[in-house]
């Protein structure tokens, strides 16, 4: 657990240095019990979390610590991941374990926003499909009263029910069965014993807060059988205090013998900690002299169209644009870009539009934006420069321009008199810089971690055609310390990676030649051959039909691939197999996405996979999916079946600057060898998309910025 | 074993929330090779793209909740709009006089249909006014206004020929711009709203 801490506090720190830009903190924000729910101390309460929000809960007291991750997936609805570890377990009672760590994870509903006369209300399930030893329900009630005092009251059913009860209005609890978790108890629902709690939370002054609660958890293993700590009232109090916009602390004494602590960062999308996207404004748009100058049947000499092209690559260059190709007729003018630096892409095309209209003649009215990935015609967006002369002051800017914005499809093949991007291809380039990666969650500990070196390296041949490969070394960590051996009966097509963890240092976790294109042009293609990822190399191919102005899209693919020696240099082991999946794509208004893919995974199983993802126009983005195949639940092993939950917070969020790198991971409750899927690099959906209508419809608002 | 690998992109939670945190954008960011190597390339900064001429004009610009003051100088002209520009790149676009719009300040005013000049007197107490923002999560937020004119009572500054208030309600709450206007009709200094993220900002062309 030391280690976890240890991050965890990195992340305190870090986050307040971070907060460089201070806001005023909202008279009474909701704030966070120790089980990382929207609550008082050990209560929950009736209250939700911003729309959006993403939190991380560290608490403790006694031998018990809990760290949650917890994320408000609409205004009502919010579900948490938990990481409890309860020491002292053999302390009294003889157990193979010293520190019992175990894995839950909750849903919550609030049935009723607070109104002037209703309180708010909420509905929650703790430890929905985990081994139910968190397990309880509750229906709890919050009214605030002026502002600074709230109120809170509630039943709780299963552990929240066990001090206190007031009946079994339901029906007896039926016993519960551990099993492998990963199935939700249906049946103990709201059933057995039900007991009430309450308390009152009191903003003091604008950065302390108080909170008092009678709690209605006896602790009965715990407290009761372990005997790990002392419950001797059912009383608990503490003070807690804001540090910064998105960190708040707080100590406490628990059940009347045990101090408590707890820290509770909440990430609030609507919030970036940077106040916004900062940086340079962009270039005005220069004023044309009245009359144009050029007769419609004006040719261009290739001299004139390669000087212009380097007038824009300068322009362009200092927010990250590359020019891919350019073409150019008398009225009209086509720029094919890739954006690697702008998070946000209609502003890499405002940008854009902006460097066309102070560097190209005066007659060329329609320009022409094609954004351009590994080689791939993404989308053509075609505006009018008279447009942009037009608006740019004007009120009402963002939706005008998008109005009068075509954005079509776009052929592959570049346009007649094209000349290309100076110095693109061949190009070879290479990065260096440090990587960290970590094992959470895991049975016997909660985190690992490796840091070290990972040097890249790129080289692009022809445009669509991209060798690039990677190589780590480790410097320290402890993920080769994982003893774990596993007795999955299927393939361990994933469940050695603490093998691959120990063996591979230095490691080659890529190495491949890539081809993208267009065959058609709402086809995109990849084959890529090679090391795909850590675990496989072989052939991997995909086709992804995506029209540009719909919801949704279908994409194919196959893969050949053979297990890499644990090594992960050059050789392969014995086990090869076929994998590949269709995949149905949709992207609903609301910034909900769909995604399903059925087929065959690594270990030879056949099922399918549902993802839903919510992102953000600012680039948040936040998702939980889940794979069933035909792999029966007690060959899986723990946890049934394989899930997880997924965030990406883009760094230009935080930062407030120019990049589109983005903070990635996945949290899955545990990693076995059924519904496992080929980790392969350059998949086409999220990069065909961020061009089309829907993904650039969201984000117009910085068009103009 | 954990969740080592289904994170192809991306390879830290919390170590990475406080990578982020800390603004180190170490390697456990993006797609391995091609945006570690393009950021080279990069850079990360968004450097100055347009630069006013030397003897250009300038004012000053105060920005009221973070309390600094500091000059912006003319980067434009376009009819009766006046782009200024901080030394850091940041702009404001002026018509009249009159905020229209900001970028590079965070939340940014994005656009704004605005009052003339005209309206800000006595003779006219009362007109609309629609401020488009955008909000954290990026996205466009347009507040329509209901604005009344009255005028201050402040006669000690000799430049200033009326100084009046413009309050302006909307559903959101209520904003309060301030004019202090020269006996030509041209505003000489003025206090208007950027958005809520940004504040209030005070624009004086006396340089004071």
């Amino acid at each position: 657990m030391t280690a976890l801490r240890n991050v965890f506090w990195g992340v305190v720190a870090g986050v307040l240095a971070s907060t460089a830009a201070p806001m005023a903190v909202a008279e009474m924000k909701p704030t966070l019990a120790f089980s990382g729910v929207t609550g008082l101390i050990d209560m929950p309460s009736g209250e939700t979390q911003p729309d959006g929000a993403f939190s991380v809960t560290r608490s403790g007291f006694g031998p018990i610590g809990r760290t949650t991750l917890t994320f408000q997936v609409t205004p009502r609805l919010s579900g948490s991941f938990r990481y409890t570890s309860f020491r002292k377990w053999d302390d009294v009672i003889p157990s193979p374990l010293e520190t019992n760590f175990d894995r839950s994870f909750d849903l919550r509903y609030q049935l009723i926003k607070e109104t002037d006369y209703l309180p708010a209300v909420s509905v929650g399930i703790q430890d929905i499909i985990g081994t139910g030893l968190m397990a309880g329900e509750y229906l709890v009630a919050t009214k605030s009263i002026g502002s600074t005092v709230k109120v809170t009251a509630g039943l709780g059913w299963g552990r929240l029910g066990s001090y206190g009860s007031i009946g079994a209005p339901f029906g007896p609890r039926p016993v519960a069965e551990v099993g492998l978790g990963g199935r939700p108890r249906l049946g103990e629902w709201f059933k057995g014993d039900v007991a009430p709690f309450a308390g009152v939370e009191w903003q003091i002054t604008k950065k302390l807060g108080f909170k008092a609660e009678y709690s209605s958890d006896i602790y009965a293993t715990e407290a009761g059988f372990r005997q790990t700590f002392d419950r001797s009232s059912p009383f608990n109090y503490g003070f807690e205090y804001q540090v910064a916009e998105v960190l708040r602390v707080g100590l406490y004494s628990l059940y009347g013998s045990e101090i408590g602590v707890s820290a509770q960062i909440i990430l609030d999308p609507k919030r970036s900690p940077a106040g916004g996207q900062l940086g340079a404004g962009p270039l005005p748009i220069k004023n044309r002299p009245g009359s144009a100058g050029w007769s419609d049947d004006t040719v261009f000499e290739a001299g004139s169209v390669t000087k212009t092209r380097d007038r824009l690559q300068k322009l362009l260059a200092k927010d990250g644009i590359i020019v891919e190709s350019f073409a150019m007729t008398a009225s009209g003018a086509q720029l094919r870009i890739r954006n690697i630096r702008i998070d946000n892409a209609p502003q890499a095309i405002g940008r854009t539009s902006r460097a066309m209209a102070a560097v190209l003649p005066a007659g060329v009215e329609t320009f022409e934006i094609v954004p351009v990935s590994d080689g791939l015609a993404l989308s053509k967006v075609v505006l009018r420069r008279s447009d942009l002369e037009e608006l740019e002051f004007s009120a009402n800017q963002d939706a005008e321009m998008l109005a009068r914005a075509q954005i079509v499809t776009v052929a592959g093949a570049q346009p007649d008199g094209a000349v290309m991007g100076k110095g693109l291809y061949p190009k070879f380039d290479w990065g260096l810089a440090p990587y960290v990666r970590t094992a959470l969650f895991a049975p016997d500990n909660p985190l690992r971690i490796d840091v070290g070196v990972r040097a890249n390296l790129r080289y692009d041949i022809v445009p669509g055609l991209v060798l690039s490969g990677s190589v780590t070394k480790k410097f320290a960590g402890n993920l080769d310390q994982s003893t774990r051996v596993s007795s999955s009966p299927l393939q361990h097509v994933r469940s050695d990676s603490a093998i691959y963890d120990r063996e591979g240092d230095p490691a080659l976790e890529n190495l491949t030649l890539a081809w993208y294109t267009k065959p058609a042009p709402d086809l995109y293609s990849r084959v890529t051959v090679g090391y795909l990822e850590r675990m496989f190399g072989g052939v991997s191919a995909e086709l992804l039909w995506k029209q540009v102005d719909k919801p949704y899209a279908l994409g194919v693919e196959v893969n050949y691939v053979k297990q890499r020696n644990f090594d992960q240099l050059l050789g392969f082991q014995d086990y090869g197999t076929v994998t590949g999946h269709v995949s149905g794509y949709y992207a609903f208004k609301n910034g909900f996405q769909a995604q399903v893919d059925v087929g065959r995974y690594l270990a030879g199983d056949v099922g399918a996979t549902l993802s839903i993802d919510r992102q953000f126009a600012n680039g948040w983005k936040i998702g939980a999916y889940a794979t069933l195949t035909d792999v029966p639940f007690d060959q899986f092993g723990e946890g049934s079946f394989d899930k997880g939950i997924r965030i990406e917070i883009p760094y230009a969020w935080a930062l407030g600057k120019q990049t589109r790198k983005k903070y990635k991971n996945t949290i899955q409750p545990i990693l076995r060898d059924g519904g496992a899927r080929l980790a392969v690099d350059g998949r086409l959906y999220e990069t065909v998309r961020e061009y089309h209508t829907g993904d650039l419809d969201a984000k117009w608002g910085r068009f103009w910025k | 074993m954990g969740a080592v690998l289904e994170m192809n992109h991306g390879r830290c939670l919390l170590a990475g929330l406080g990578l982020i945190a800390v603004g180190l954008l170490t390697g456990c960011a993006a797609v391995p090779l091609a945006k570690a190597a393009m950021s080279r390339v990069g850079g990360g900064t968004s450097p100055i793209i347009a630069k006013p001429a030397k003897d250009s004009a300038s004012i000053t610009m105060t920005l009221v909740s973070r309390g600094i003051k500091f000059p912006i100088q003319q980067l434009a002209v376009k009819g009766d709009v006046v782009l200024w520009m901080a030394a850091d790149g940041a702009q404001v676009a002026l018509r009249d006089g009159l905020l229209i719009s900001t970028r590079g300040f965070g939340m940014d005013l994005m656009s704004a249909d605005v009052p003339s000049v005209a309206d800000l007197s006595d003779a006219a107490p009362a007109h609309p006014r629609v401020n488009t923002f955008l909000n954290g999560l990026d996205t466009p937020v347009r507040r329509s206004y209901d604005c009344v004119v009255t005028p201050v009572l402040t006669a000690d500054d000799p430049a200033v020929a009326y100084h009046v208030l413009e309050t302006c309600q909307s559903d959101a709450g209520i904003i309060k711009n301030e004019y202090w206007i020269d006996a030509g009709g041209a505003v000489v200094k003025s206090k208007q709203w950027i958005s809520s993220g940004v504040g209030y900002a005070i624009f004086d062309t006396a340089g004071g």
